[in-house]
């Protein structure tokens, strides 16, 4: 199925329609242009169509109901047909690119038109691209209709692609242009509005100013001597290999504008000629008289469109009035019908929407409507209507495995708004049957040049060579046409096919005319089909590169490839490709290399072709042995930089000892020439990508980042906070020791903060503030770290402990916590409270100290110096009271979960505790400078033993904290190190 | 491979990032035999989601050395840093047929 879509997608706009190929009949085939096309496509793989669409304003009274558009849809729903279709299971890639003109072109490939201004054509994308061409209803106000600025910038664009495609070597990709234009080449003076933004002379007239009365004519004529002077406009598109497709849209169009664009197209006949190298096998003009029509002649891409019937079009759904029917047989894959209503009645009002009712064989009926479901069932058939516009449809039906499609369908557009005493209106339609029995030459022949060679054909299942069918229906009613095409003379000629023998193949004679030069030619082989009531089947199309030989035995050597399909050129430079010759097994020989016949753009001057090693001559050839290999390398280089396509053949003159005789084969040779790079534009390109590579991740970051620098809901946590003091080694207690201890409790709920997370929170004068990927501030970057939280308190040095390391900044000014807050405790370091000698006192007060002392034994210890001492007090040690010690004094800030359980604040003082124990740049700060006098002291102790009890055992670090031994670094509080990686 | 438990935090979860980036990174080479739409998908996949996915590794990592006081094996370090100088050096490939393609 999908091969009978390549056949039908391929041959665009074919010739007028001639009877499907009933035995005894002229057999249907496609076109010259849409085979050439087709042969390419089935080479190459690769299809790049440009629209060139008039926009000139003319359009809106020569085109009123905007038939171009219906038409660019076709044409694109065809396109679509043809990348989905498959040969030999390779698929073909289509891309296409709308080009809109009037005096003035775009886009305009002088500025720049980047690849992907070329849209890839395939059923995902259609939608969008029917709706891009719906663009074109409105483009209808542009002034002139200048050709050869149309065509120029047509011929520059499909250049341009073609360099893109083979910029790494390989075939020159197939092309085609269709150009759609009202027919008539118009450059009105260029005065007041007519005359803005356009140029007031046009480079093919030179020394004619536009903005003057009566020069119009003129400048037209220049243009026209420009596109149809031999090696003009037009040869140099044909040169370029581009397939031309030429459609008139005016319905009242002077024969004299019809006959220059037909002959623009294909070179003419009789009195107007154009060009020297044009002709029907690259060129095919379309004259739509009848703007309806105009959908089936872009629709049936075919090459053969089916006749197309004229009924008229139901008033209301449901009545036999237009009826179309048609039967199948086995052997067929799908139908296609295209249906158009004709835009008749009130021309002032849109035509209303039709449906096309369908009913199958089995009697089971569908309703198909422009705003209806994309596909639906009908006996076992997938039906797919694809409405081109509401009054234009493309049905699609595959046939599945079982026979309930077998027999006769019907179908008739309706008009389903009962619109009353509406006017007749004339339906358009055409239905035509695909096969994917496919013919293929037999085996691996090999042509004899100057010999008959007997070929032989088959019909074969889709693509499979192997799965041959010799019996059926439409195998008996088939009917074979061969061409032989050389690619060096361009000549075609048909050869007669004998069969369907009764074992299903075909046969035919072939022979290359010894005066050929050609190492291979194409055998295009089309196969027509067709059915007792006459419905039309599409042809099946194939194109085959057969090699071309010597005769046997004869000695001379053989050359590979046939054809060098060179890289393309980006401004200067050259190109080079490789020829192998092989001697024969029979004979000695000698070899060499004629100087190329080379074809290129006029601006690319002199191509100068240097081949290595050099043998130009006969009496320099390079020789032979038998079976020897010798390689020839052949450089391209053109003059200067240009835009097209370079062509050239190359003479290889082959000798045979044996015969002594001497034979020439041209090997043909291309390349695509595109402008040269833009650097700058290059450099800046890979700059911004890096950059944004870069940056743009980074950002993405720090986005994440950002939407996760939150505290917790403030109503969530609770808060203690206290005003402690603490002596090295000693235990925290409140600030200048009075009291018994603290009574902690559940502290005070931060509900009055917030019920959401919030980005900063301030306890007293502790400020908490959420930080995404660092901080300015702190000379910080954190950003695959991810958010953290800073506690700030006026510039006081701050420590703060949680279940992670954390770090501090501005000689602890800036204290990283947690962005959970909960289980984190922060001690706001207020200063010290230095050492201090007491006065003895007086007995009664030293009693009182030491019940204090022995007080404190339990767990809360006041006034009490370090030391390791456990005995109590005595009477002596009191005589003296003991000195106070140096001590750190703060605010301690406890932030707790408002959540059980409800003495989560005493584990955490335990650990504020512990924590500041181990805070050594504290206590260093806090120690004053060791006195003399103190010095002193400590060399000789005091006799008297401090009445302290004993100081708290050292613990081990609480398991609540399990950072196992990290890393220590610079700003990170001992046992909080970084885990950083990177 | 560490031991420990798996799951998102544990080092099974860490294979699997790791894993994915390496298969971003490499899938992003591949890409560059491609046209341009797979140069377009390389270069996103190289310059973003490798620097993502090790972004995301690596706070990962650092919630399970936090949670289980397991530090990163040596050679998920090694492995995430090749990742990062592969993804540049692929998405300066890309970048680089990309700003070709359009000049």
């Amino acid at each position: 199925m999908k091969r009978c879509l390549l056949v039908m997608a391929i041959g665009l706009i074919a010739l007028p329609a001639s009877p499907a190929g009933a035995k005894g009949q002229p057999p249907a085939r496609l076109s010259p242009a849409a085979q050439s096309l087709a042969r390419c496509v089935q080479n190459n793989r690769q299809l790049s169509v440009l629209m060139l669409i008039d926009e000139s304003g003319s359009l809106a009274a020569t085109d009123p109901f905007d038939q171009r558009v219906d038409g660019i849809r076709a044409a694109l729903t065809g396109l679509a047909n043809l990348s989905e279709a498959s040969v030999s299971g390779q698929q073909t890639d289509v891309s296409v690119l709308m080009a809109g003109f009037y005096g003035l072109v775009h886009p305009d490939p002088e500025e720049g038109v980047p690849a992907s201004a070329w849209k890839p054509v395939g059923r995902a994308n259609l939608d969008q691209l029917l709706e891009e061409a719906g663009q074109y209803e409105e483009l209808n106000h542009g002034r002139a209709t200048d050709y050869v600025t149309a065509l120029t910038a047509a011929r520059t664009l499909l250049a341009q692609r073609a360099a893109e495609q083979t910029e790494e070597g390989g075939a020159a990709p197939c092309q085609a242009l269709i150009w759609f234009t009202d027919g008539r080449y118009a450059l009105p003076q260029r005065v007041g509005k007519s005359g803005v933004g356009l140029p007031r002379e046009v480079f093919y007239a030179p020394g004619i100013e536009l903005d003057q009365p009566g020069v119009e004519d003129q400048a037209v004529a220049a243009g026209k001597q420009f596109m149809c002077k031999p090696n003009g406009l037009m040869d140099q598109i044909q040169d370029d290999g581009v397939i031309r497709f030429t459609v008139a849209l005016s319905t009242d169009l002077s024969p004299g504008d019809a006959a220059f664009l037909d002959a623009a197209t294909t070179g003419g006949t009789g009195g107007q000629r154009c060009g020297a190298h044009l002709s029907h096998l690259s060129g095919e003009y379309l004259s739509a008289r009848d703007g309806d029509r105009l959908f089936f002649a872009f629709a049936a891409l075919g090459g053969t469109p089916p006749p197309v019937r004229v009924t008229e079009v139901c008033p209301q759904l449901g009545c036999l009035r237009g009826l179309v029917t048609f039967a199948t047989v086995p052997g067929l894959s799908h139908f296609l019908i295209r249906a158009s209503g004709a835009a008749e009645g009130d021309p002032s009002k849109p035509p209303r929407p039709l449906a096309l009712q369908l009913e199958a064989p089995n009697g089971e009926k569908a309703t198909l409507r422009p705003d209806g479901p994309g596909q639906t069932s009908l006996a076992g058939t997938v039906i797919t209507p694809r409405w081109i516009s509401d009054r234009a449809v493309e049905v699609e039906g595959e046939f599945s495995g079982d026979d309930e499609w077998l027999g006769r369908w019907s179908y008739s557009l309706a008009d389903p708004s009962n619109a009353p005493r509406a006017p007749a209106r004339r339906s358009y339609s055409a239905v035509q049957l695909f096969t994917d029995l496919e013919p293929a030459v037999e085996g691996s022949p090999v042509l004899i040049r100057g010999a008959p060679t007997t070929l032989d054909f088959k019909l074969v299942q889709g693509s499979d060579p192997e799965r041959a069918v010799s019996g059926g229906p439409l195998v008996r009613s088939s009917h074979l046409v061969a061409s032989i095409e050389d690619p060096v003379a361009g000549t075609s000629t048909e050869v007669p096919v004998a069969g369907p023998k009764p074992d299903g193949t075909f046969s035919a004679r072939v022979t290359v005319p010894p005066t050929s030069t050609a190492g291979f030619v194409y055998v295009g082989l089309t196969a027509n089909f067709s059915t007792a009531a006459g419905t039309p089947i599409a042809p099946q199309y194939r194109s085959f590169e057969l090699p071309v030989r010597f005769p046997p035995g004869h000695g001379f050597p053989t050359i590979s490839p046939s054809s060098l399909e060179l890289p393309s050129l980006r401004g200067k430079g050259e190109v080079e490709g490789t020829l192998t010759v092989t001697g024969s097994s029979v004979s000695s020989g000698c070899v060499w290399i004629g100087e190329p016949d080379v074809d290129a753009p006029e601006k690319a001057g002199k191509v100068v072709a240097v081949i290595a090693p050099e043998a130009g001559s006969a009496d320099r050839c390079v020789t032979l042995g038998k079976g020897e290999e010798r390689t020839f390398t052949v450089r391209l280089k053109p003059a200067d930089e240009a835009t097209g396509t370079v062509t050239a053949s190359i003479p290889v003159h082959l000798r045979s000892d044996l015969v002594e005789e001497e034979n020439v084969v041209t090997v043909p040779a291309t390349f695509a020439m595109g402008p040269p790079p833009n650097v700058v534009k290059q450099v800046v390109l890979f700059v911004v990508l890096i950059l944004a590579g870069t940056l743009l991740p980074l950002l993405l970051l720090h986005f994440l980042n950002l939407t996760g620098a939150k505290f917790p809901a403030p109503n969530r946590l609770r808060a203690i906070q206290l005003p402690v003091e603490m002596t090295r080694g000693g235990r925290l207690r409140p600030r200048d020791g009075e009291g018994p201890g603290f009574e902690l409790g559940r502290g005070r709920s931060l509900a009055a903060d917030g019920s959401r997370p919030v980005r900063e929170l301030e306890l007293g004068d502790l400020k908490l503030e959420a930080v995404a990927s660092g901080s300015p501030a702190d000379r910080t970057f954190e950003l695959f770290r991810g958010p953290y939280g800073v506690a700030r308190a006026g510039g006081r040095k701050l420590i703060a402990g949680a279940q992670q390391p954390l770090r501090s900044w501005s000689g602890g000014a800036s204290q990283e916590v947690p962005l959970g807050l909960g289980g984190t405790w922060i001690f706001r370091f207020d200063g010290l409270r230095p050492a201090e000698k007491r006065e003895a006192e007086e007995p009664d007060a030293l009693a009182g100290a030491a019940t204090e002392a022995a007080a404190g034994q339990d767990g809360d210890v006041f006034f009490l110096p370090g030391g390791s001492g456990g005995e109590p007090p005595s009477s002596k040690a009191a005589v003296a009271p003991p000195p106070r010690e140096a001590a750190i004094e703060g605010e301690l800030y406890l932030l707790i979960h408002d959540a059980p359980p409800y003495d989560q604040g005493d584990e955490l003082f335990e650990a504020a505790e512990q924590g500041l124990r181990e805070a050594d740049e504290l206590w260093q700060e806090a120690e004053p400078e060791p006195e003399p006098a103190a010095a002193e002291a400590e060399a000789e102790p005091e006799p008297v033993e401090p009445a302290e009890p004993p100081a708290p055992p050292r613990e081990e670090p609480r398991s609540w904290s399990p950072l196992g031994e990290p890393e220590e670094r610079p700003g990170e509080r001992p046992g909080r190190g970084s885990d950083d990686f990177f | 491979m560490s031991g420990g438990p798996a799951g998102e935090g544990g080092p099974k979860g860490a294979n699997w990032l790791v894993g994915a980036a390496v298969g971003c990174v490499l899938l992003s080479a591949l890409a560059l035999a491609g046209g341009i739409l797979l140069h377009f998908l390389g270069y996103v996949l190289a310059s973003l989601l490798a620097f993502s996915l090790i972004a995301l590794f690596r706070r990962r990592s650092s919630e399970r050395s936090l949670t289980l006081g397991i530090g990163v094996p040596h050679w998920v370090k090694l492995t995430a840093a090749g990742v990062l100088f592969a993804g540049f050096a692929v998405s300066i490939a890309h970048s680089w047929f990309i700003a070709s393609h359009f000049s």
